[in-house]
């Protein structure tokens, strides 16, 4: 007989001995598992946010765009656009200054508007 | 029915869904191992009470740790859990032998005196085996010796050979739950088999 041999008959009379557990030691067994099976906790349920979150979030990094190329020129467009609303916002002061100097200047806007100031300018100058 | 899911592993865009243990499963689970599981701490600490103990223990830290496991991942972690609450149980034992050497646990229940093998001779109420009451002594014994033997055994060796044979679990899952290499579970069950088959052989037990 070969060692497995041995040890599958082993195992069946094992087995066949399990039936012949005390009834009392089968309560406890029984009891047992009944106060293990009050310790079972569900899994709660994912909230809803973090699960979509966290979704897009493994979305977009494992997306095939998700490379340096692309980070590169969305950074510039952001760079841009930063640039673009700093020019547009110190501009903006300049025309509110000069509304201010247009109101409170004795000059008429009229002045202002000559299109042949320039030219009268550059004869003067000469 | 398994109504939880739990996204374990994903590959690429797919996403792999597997069921976690419902309640009923567990039960199930346990309803389905648990005497194997007493036998063992039986074989293992040779007290009864000791015995339901680490059972009990074993039940409850499986239930209340790893219920968001899985069901197919229950046997392998039930066994973990089981050989570490032994191996607990004897750590405790070893600090309360060096604090009270005169007690010792493990002689309680073996004061040699001599019992009626039919006193634990449990009556087959359902008879469904038609057997003699001869014949049932007869492997109610054979039984009682093995499970000696299995008592003898060190408790390695005695691990590997329950968990290989017994709880079916293939070399891989035997070194995970003892936590030593697979040639070592190899070389243990050897051993425990070939001590079983000597033991055996003294006795004149031929299975």
């Amino acid at each position: 007989m070969n060692e497995q041999d041995l040890a599958r008959r082993i195992v069946q009379r094992l087995n066949g001995g399990l039936d012949n557990i005390k009834q009392g030691t089968l309560y406890q067994l029984q009891s047992a598992r009944q106060k293990a099976l009050d310790r079972y906790r569900k899994a709660p349920r994912p909230v809803f946010g973090l699960a979509v979150a966290g979704n897009v979030a493994f979305q977009f990094s494992h997306s095939r765009y998700f490379n340096a190329r692309y980070i590169v020129a969305a950074a510039l467009l952001v760079l841009s656009l930063i640039g673009l609303s700093y020019w547009q916002f110190v501009m903006s002061n300049d025309n509110a200054e000069i509304d201010v100097s247009l109101l409170t200047s004795e000059l008429p806007i009229n002045a202002y508007l000559d299109s042949g100031f320039d030219a009268w300018l550059k004869r003067s100058s000469q | 029915m398994i109504s939880i899911t739990k996204s374990l592993h994903k590959s690429g865009p797919t996403t792999r869904r597997i069921p976690l243990v419902t309640r009923k499963e567990l039960s199930d689970f346990l309803a389905g191992v648990e005497r194997r599981a007493y036998k063992q701490a039986l074989f293992a600490v040779r007290d009864n009470q000791f015995a339901l103990d680490i059972v009990q223990d074993s039940m409850m830290k499986l239930a209340e740790k790893y219920s968001s496991r899985p069901a197919a991942e229950l046997p392998m972690l039930f066994q973990r859990i089981l050989q570490n609450t032994i191996r607990d149980h004897f750590r405790r034992q070893k600090v309360r032998l060096t604090w009270t050497t005169q007690v010792s646990s493990l002689s309680s229940g073996e004061n040699g005196d001599e019992h009626d093998p039919l006193e634990t001779l449990t009556a087959n109420s359902d008879s469904k085996n038609d057997q003699s009451p001869s014949e049932q002594l007869q492997q109610s014994q054979t039984l009682e010796i093995i499970e000696k033997a299995l008592q003898l055994l060190p408790h390695r060796q005695r691990q590997a050979f329950l968990l290989r044979y017994w709880e079916e679990m293939d070399v891989a899952e035997a070194a995970a739950a003892m936590g030593c290499s697979e040639g070592s579970v190899k070389t243990h069950c050897s051993r425990a088999t070939h001590a079983l088959a000597a033991l055996l052989k003294d006795k004149g037990i031929s299975l």
